[in-house]
């Protein structure tokens, strides 16, 4: 991929985002002389690459339960122009969408199995929707499940979303008063008059299809308002080849949280009094997850581990890490805030931070890199120069390659893009501590505006998502501009990014020390300075900055927020 | 001309055929076969899949003198080792790719790409130059294009020969020295998919250099990967 797509678009539905961590890395093989024929070769097996996601938050469910809330239609929009921006991307050019498969999970508390069909019931929900499969949410609402029970609550949330003017305007109750009953009935029928039903004022099974349609269209379209559905024999891993949809759609109960509690607040909960409270600490379990995979991408169901949405969850196991038991397990409260004044933690193990509470190895494999699930991690560099009247302008859409890993060797990944409007390059951070180096061509021609990465490039979290614009003129802007090269391959800028390098800004010298010398002042590494180096650096920054020299970090101006403030940027 | 004996120690991306045919020698037997390299045989049971560090003792090579006329046409041929690559590419699923799946193969020659079809076994193979340092692959009908650097693979008793094994059967399992999560995930996909117990690999079974020494692990790992 030239110019990969870079979406982030978070609310409090959940997160539709485009993978950036998994770069495909070269295949090293080993020759074989003619008498060792018989004997050596290099097998070589792609492995299953996600290239997005969207994962669909409990608030993305209506009363806690399976049935997809009108607040999600946000979500299913960013993922259908996500889906779009892919299906420019196919390397057949006929415009497909790639394939996908869903997941849906629970929170950690109650019956593995239980837990295991509830979570199926939500990956149905949403395979439901993307398919238009009103069958398959015929077969939930018609059998509830434990607390998930779409009953009459459904029907009054979706005659309230759907055709313009609300059909109900009264309260979601599930119809248990006298006056709500009949305001339903009302609805229901002024439902059934408009769209040609027998209007018996029941929402039996025939208008039920109708509304379930009608509600799918509404929450799943294109932002241009066209409808958005995938064909269950085309846009999933399996291609539908198994009648349950083995490998498309599947749940993964309890195994693989986001969020564990602590031992001590687990404890607590045991009084069943504290159930809500319980319930909403543990909300961020209850989702369901939709990944997308590399275009052409497809699996025979025969050889995927999870069981099927309707079975137990003995398969589930068969695929645990070795040392699942610990990856599930609560920690203690910890100790509060030491003379230090940081807090010591509060004992709960969070997916984003630990990388390690999901039981599922399989899983974890697809999660481990995926920004809807694991976080993410991107270094923003902002690049500048010294503009005409002194001043500092971006260093726009200019042409820059990234290297992960030890940069001497050849088994290295690379990324590349372009700077975006605002002069940043968004690079996803791989590992831990892997070293970065980003190569900036200098000397190379600015890409016109209006690119694919000067429009899409975002900052984290924070910034409204940006219109990407008809998807049209991105094409026109890209062509004649070979995206794949530097102007002059061996004449460019080059940083060195350490991932965990910069600390947060604190009281110590060491934080201010990596601003002042990113900002371009002092001298050798960070952290080693001598007080003079220091003390000629921030007065420096000062001077340029138009506050008063001091050479003190702490003075009445504030010297160490301003560090903090251009540092970051806008 | 002729060249004195020495040692040659073994960088990133030589194998011996390389090896030979940069120091002139047409038969790698001559370097593999001389009692000096008797442990390195040993310990390399594949002369191409070498580590770096690895040292290879040269012999002596003395070089025939030709007298010719001037101002004639004369033929002389250079015996270099013959060398093929082979590949075994496989599906998502881990399965073999059909007799008519159409593969391309380039290596800088001006023929390139040479169109290659999988034979009974599922190989697709073409003789390259020893010295060839990488080539490109393509699989057209699975949209598939991989980058391979050639004589790069390290021993199976290595971590990183383990961990490029790991990734060319498609378990991801990173691409720096310091990613061991990543290692452990693949490690164990890839003994739960071939049956290799205990399933088990703990932070202290990954050695810095050796890998995984489980003997169980390396030999099943060889074996799937094919060298």
């Amino acid at each position: 991929m030239a110019n990969p797509i870079f979406i982030l678009d978070e609310t409090e539905e959940g997160v539709v985002a485009t993978h950036t961590a998994r770069v495909e890395l070269p295949v090293l093989v080993s020759p074989t002389i003619e008498e060792n024929r018989k004997k050596f070769m290099n097998t070589i097996r792609p492995s299953l690459v996600g290239i997005g996601c969207m994962n669909l938050s409990n608030k993305g469910f209506e009363f806690d339960s399976s049935f997809v809330s009108f607040k999600a239609k946000s979500r299913f929009t960013a993922f259908a122009e996500m889906m779009k921006r892919f299906s420019k991307d196919d390397p057949t050019g006929a415009d497909r969408f790639p394939p996908i498969t869903i997941f849906g999970h629970a929170d950690p508390t109650g019956e593995p199995a239980y837990n295991k069909r509830l979570s199926g019931r939500r990956a149905k929900a949403v395979f439901g929707v993307l398919t238009r499969d009103a069958a398959m949410w015929e077969s939930l609402f018609a059998n509830p499940f434990g607390g998930d029970e779409w009953g009459k609550k459904s029907i009054q949330h979706m005659l309230q979303n759907i055709g313009g003017v609300p059909f109900y305007e009264g309260p979601i109750d599930g119809a248990i008063t006298p006056e709500t009953r009949k305001a339903t009935k009302e609805a229901i029928e002024t439902y059934q008059r408009a769209r040609g039903l027998k209007d018996d004022g029941e929402a039996g099974e025939k208008t039920r299809k109708v509304l379930f349609l009608e509600y799918m269209d509404e929450i799943c379209q294109f932002k241009d308002g066209t409808k958005f559905k995938l064909d269950p024999k085309e846009h999933f891993l399996a291609r539908g080849k198994d009648k349950d949809h083995k490998a498309d759609m599947q749940g993964c109960g309890e195994f693989n949280p986001v969020l564990l509690l602590s031992k001590d607040e687990e404890d607590r909960f045991k009084d069943k009094a504290l159930k809500p409270e319980r319930d909403a600490a543990y909300e961020r379990d209850r989702r369901a997850l939709v990944f997308v995979f590399k275009h052409d991408s497809e699996i025979d169901p025969t050889k995927w581990p999870c069981p099927r949405v309707g079975e137990g969850e003995g398969g589930c196991r068969e695929r645990f890490w070795s040392d699942s038991k610990d990856r599930l397990r609560r920690d203690p409260d910890q100790e509060p805030a030491g003379d230090d004044g940081v807090p010591a933690g509060d004992g709960r193990r969070e997916f984003p931070k630990t990388g390690d509470t999901f039981a599922c190895r399989w899983y974890h494999g697809f999660a481990q890199h995926s920004p809807c699930e694991a976080g993410r991690k991107l270094w923003v560099v902002r690049l500048r120069v010294d503009g005409p009247k002194k001043d500092q302008e971006p260093f726009a859409r200019r042409a820059y390659v990234a290297h992960a890993g030890d940069a001497d060797t050849r088994y290295a990944p690379q990324l590349r893009g372009f700077t975006t409007d605002e002069g940043q390059v968004v690079i996803p951070v791989m590992d831990e501590v892997v070293q970065m180096s980003l190569k900036v061509d200098v000397f190379g021609l600015e890409k016109p505006p209006g690119g694919e990465d000067g429009k899409s490039g975002r900052n984290g979290k924070g910034d409204p998502p940006k219109d990407p614009g008809p998807d049209s003129t991105d094409k026109d802007a890209d062509e004649g501009f070979d995206v794949d090269r530097f102007e002059h391959e061996d004449q460019f800028l080059e940083l060195k990014l350490d991932a965990g390098q910069l600390v947060p800004m604190a009281k110590e010298d060491l934080p201010a020390q990596q601003r002042l010398y990113n900002l371009g002042f002092g001298k050798g590494v960070p952290g080693s300075w001598t007080p003079e180096v220091f003390d000629r650096a921030i007065r420096g920054f000062q001077r340029s900055r138009g506050l008063d020299v001091t050479g003190n970090l702490d003075d009445s101006q504030d010297t160490r927020a301003r560090l903090k403030k251009d540092h970051e940027g806008p | 001309m002729s060249a004195p004996s020495r040692t040659h120690v073994v960088k990133s991306g030589e194998s011996l055929s390389r090896i030979a045919a940069e120091n002139g020698f047409g038969d790698i037997h001559t370097i593999l076969d001389h009692p000096n390299n008797a442990s390195l045989k040993d310990s390399r049971p594949n002369p191409d899949v070498l580590f770096p560090g690895d040292e290879v003792f040269l012999p002596e090579r003395e070089d025939k003198i030709e007298k010719a006329d001037t101002g004639k046409l004369h033929l002389f041929s250079l015996s270099l080792p013959l060398v093929f690559l082979r590949l075994r590419p496989k599906d998502l699923d881990g399965k073999l790719l059909k007799k008519e799946a159409e593969c391309l193969l380039s290596t800088g020659d001006p023929e390139d790409p040479v169109p290659l079809n999988p034979d009974g076994d599922g190989i697709i193979e073409r003789e390259i130059s020893a010295t060839l340092p990488e080539a490109e692959l393509r699989v057209i009908a699975k949209n598939m294009k991989m980058d391979l650097l050639i004589g790069e693979l390290d021993p199976v008793v290595t971590l990183s020969g383990q961990r490029a094994r790991l990734n060319n059967l498609g378990y991801f399992a990173g691409f720096t020295r310091t990613d061991r999560k990543l290692f452990r995930w693949a490690a164990e996909e890839f003994k739960k998919d071939k049956a290799v117990s205990p399933l088990a690999v703990k932070e202290e079974d990954i050695d810095e250099v050796e890998g995984i020494k489980q003997k169980a692990f390396r030999d099943k790992l060889e074996k799937e990967h094919g060298s």
